[in-house]
């Protein structure tokens, strides 16, 4: 099976940088939908759906490949290897952010910079870490996630109610939006939610920026101050917003400080 | 922002059997209905301007509504059929379905949420979701009985296919046998295929028919008897194959049967290979036992004649070598006799004995003057103590004492005598024959009975091929005695073989 149908891989456009966007846990690469063609324009981009979400193959998905964030780390390096041009900038989104320092760790040179949006390396509080989440909360998530199984298929490729004032959502895109397997939807959750990459933050060589909501339920701002302190080079920019989905609901702000940052920090 | 705008709603919808929230895009609350406050247990001033609805919601849900419901209604304006518990103010949850609309008022963004509770339905997806998971948890654990049988059955079929093991059972309904598909192999066909019990059948070899039919329907009344019966078949391919065919019937405790299970061996290549082996030992037997017994006759001849020869008038040097003629012409006879004997001992079914009450004192004397005539330059004393008579072959006495001697007079010293000694006791009779001289090295005393071994010092004319000590092993063997040997350069070497008595 090719990278292609395996991780539904788009890439447009061409320039001095390939920009790989990675989705976080719940939806697909229409995540970006509001910040990608800003930058393909300029730039090669690179979006993908992890596997087991979107549109990617679900036959692809192997239970024990996928029971790490290492797997999903193997298929990120799979998709710049086949597709990315130039020097890769590796957009990701809460745990996408820590597939790509994974996947940039296992093969140095292979991300020369990296945007990390509303990233958390630990979900659960450990002495003075404050993940913002006890065990017994995940626990609670796990539990939300299978009570909404039963209706899962039609909750997650919901009806179009009607948005009069935003005709150009298409069906084609609520159909497969935040669209997954429950099975699978269930054991992403639990890698995403239980992993600990506090060491692979602090071995990144190339330059971060973090993006930190001021009001993030998933990934409070604490967390974001811990990631400033022990990634090694890297930029915090803390951007007024509720809620865990800045690409979303602050796009412009997000586009504006990516731009920031590649003008000023990475090297082409 | 303009709420003034949703002022309508409460008058209208606060007695809807529906709970309605609007919120901002933050997720304020800013209007709510009083079924809403009413199923979540919250007053509709706890909740207007003060809370967000995310923060109602437990923490599971919480996230739920991040990484779920907020992309939804941020990429589609409108979400439906979420499923979600809302924290009650005075502890507990309380489960409701909800749908949600964005609507853009004047530029600004607000949600409208309708919301059903789940009491019941909650309850009845409980035990849904519980079934489920039994369900599930039965599947796993029979998928994994289905994978342990399959491995089973996979390497019970190597194991059949290996020892040529085809397996058959009775219908109970029809009584009529059912066969593996392997067993068309066993017919003769080129492939696994079905066979009838009737088509089997007309394989059988008509001459083994009867007796296969009366063993099977023995098994069938004799109530738990076993089935075995060996017969042919005649294979389709014109090869004859013999076949043990075995099984077994378990019955109900009422009588009737309840299943009847057998399995087919082919044995053609076990007997085939067997007859072959046979046919090579007897023409083996046979070649040596042709071959001895020629010779005999010739050897025979040149005995007599130089024996006559001898007593005839001669000059010195001829009848010195006419002695030399009648001594190689006894040892080759010797040793055709050893070679016949170690044909019997080998390949054939064993030195033949047939023991008898003898005097022993008499056989073994008159054995041993045999030998002083045999070897007239060396000393053999005899002594004997007990009894004189015993139960035993007395040729294969006479032979045993002969090799013994022979053997001593090879290897011992030539100075010294060579002693035979027998005592009869209770439990049977020993003969030993001593010599002095080199002892045998202790890395040949392990083998010094079988065919063909030969002590370290070659070069004497005395040598036999090496059967001597063998077929002396079988002669006590056969008389179901036993013979040891002790060597040491100061004890010398003693063969001692002991013969039990008569049981």
């Amino acid at each position: 099976m090719s990278v292609q149908t395996r991780n539904n891989v788009k890439s447009s456009g061409s320039g001095p940088l390939t920009m790989v966007f990675a989705h976080g846990f719940g939806c697909d690469q229409n995540m970006w939908r509001w910040i990608e063609p800003s930058f393909s324009s300029g730039y090669q981009t690179i979006l993908f759906d992890l596997v087991g979400c979107g549109k990617s193959d679900i036959s692809a998905y192997d239970v024990d490949k996928y029971s790490t964030l290492d797997g999903y780390a193997s298929d990120v390096i799979d998709v710049i290897d086949h597709f990315a041009n130039g020097p890769v900038v590796f957009i990701g989104h809460s745990v996408s952010a820590m597939i790509g320092a994974i996947a940039a760790n296992r093969r140095p040179g292979l991300v020369s910079a990296h945007v990390m949006i509303g990233p958390s390396p630990s979900y659960i509080n450990e002495g003075t870490y404050p993940g913002g989440f006890s065990r017994d909360d995940i626990d609670s998530l796990l539990t939300t996630l299978e009570n909404n199984y039963l209706g899962w298929s039609s909750a997650m490729a919901p009806v179009i109610m009607g948005s009069p004032d935003q005709p150009e959502l298409a069906i084609e895109l609520t159909n497969s939006f935040c669209q997954t397997d429950p099975e699978i939807a269930k054991r992403f959750a639990r890698v995403t939610f239980l992993s600990d990459n506090r060491e692979d933050v602090a071995k990144l060589s190339a330059p971060v920026l973090i993006l930190q909501s001021t009001d993030d339920f998933i990934a409070p701002v604490p967390v974001g101050e811990y990631l400033a302190e022990v990634v090694p080079v890297n930029r915090l920019e803390i951007i007024n917003n509720s809620g865990h989905c800045l690409h979303l609901s602050q796009p412009q702000a997000c586009i504006a400080s990516i731009q920031r940052f590649i003008s000023s920090d990475v090297d082409r | 922002m303009c709420v003034d705008d949703f002022s309508g709603l409460d008058a209208t919808y606060d007695h809807v059997p529906c709970a309605i929230l609007v919120t901002n895009a933050a997720g304020m609350i800013l209007r709510v209905n009083k079924m809403f406050c009413e199923w979540t247990g919250y007053d509709a001033a706890q909740l207007i301007g003060q809370r967000k609805l995310q923060e109602l919601l437990s923490v599971g849900g919480r996230m739920f509504h991040q990484t779920h419901w907020l992309p939804l209604l941020e990429m589609q304006r409108s979400v439906s059929e979420l499923k979600i518990e809302f924290k009650r103010p005075e502890g507990g949850t309380v489960a409701m379905v909800l749908n949600a609309v964005r609507h853009r008022h004047e530029g600004v963004d607000f949600d409208v949420v309708s919301a059903f509770v789940l009491a019941e339905r909650n309850r009845f997806e409980q035990e849904l979701l519980i079934a489920k998971r039994q369900a599930e948890q039965t599947l796993q654990e029979h998928l994994a009985v289905q994978h342990e049988l399959s491995v089973t059955d996979t390497r019970l079929r190597v194991a059949l296919e290996s020892a040529q093991l085809y397996v058959w059972d009775l219908d109970p309904q029809t009584m009529t046998p059912r066969y593996d598909n392997g067993v068309a192999l066993l017919l003769g066909m080129d492939a696994p295929l079905p066979i009838s019990g009737a088509l089997y059948a007309n394989f059988i070899e008509p001459a083994d028919r009867d007796l296969e039919a009366e063993a099977f329907s023995l098994a069938l009344n004799g109530k738990g008897a076993e089935y075995r019966c060996i017969y042919r078949l005649n294979g389709a391919d014109g090869t004859q194959r013999t076949v043990v065919s075995t099984g077994r019937s378990v019955f109900k405790p009422d009588g009737q049967l309840l299943r009847f299970v057998g399995v087919l061996h082919d044995i053609s290549e076990v007997g085939r290979q067997k007859a072959l082996a046979e046919d090579r030992a007897l023409f083996a037997e046979q070649m040596m036992g042709i071959v001895s017994h020629d010779l005999r006759n010739p050897l025979q001849v040149i005995s007599m004649a130089s024996e006559r020869l001898g007593s005839s008038e001669m000059q010195t040097k001829q009848s010195a070598l006419v002695g030399h003629v009648r001594d190689a012409g006894l040892r080759a006879q010797r040793l055709v006799e050893d070679l016949l004997d170690f044909a019997q001992a080998r390949v054939g079914k064993g030195i033949a004995v047939t023991p008898a009450y003898i005097d022993l004192h008499k056989t073994l004397e008159s054995a041993v003057e045999a030998l002083r005539i045999v070897y007239p330059k060396r000393s053999i004393v005899f002594e004997m103590r007990g009894e004189r008579d015993g139960y035993v072959d007395a040729d294969r006495l006479t032979q045993l004492v002969g090799n013994l001697v022979s053997n001593a007079m090879a290897y011992g010293a030539q100075s010294s005598h060579v002693t035979v000694s027998a005592s009869r006791g209770n439990a049977g009779f020993t003969v030993a024959v001593h010599n002095c001289g080199v002892p045998i090295p202790s890395e040949l005393i392990e083998t010094v009975f079988a065919p063909m071994t030969r002590g370290t010092d070659a070069g004497q004319s005395a040598r036999s091929v090496g059967l001597g000590l063998f077929i002396v092993s079988e002669i006590t063997k056969a008389h179901r005695g036993q013979i040891k040997v002790s060597s040491s350069s100061a004890a010398g070497t003693t063969f001692t073989a002991s013969f039990p008595a008569p049981s």
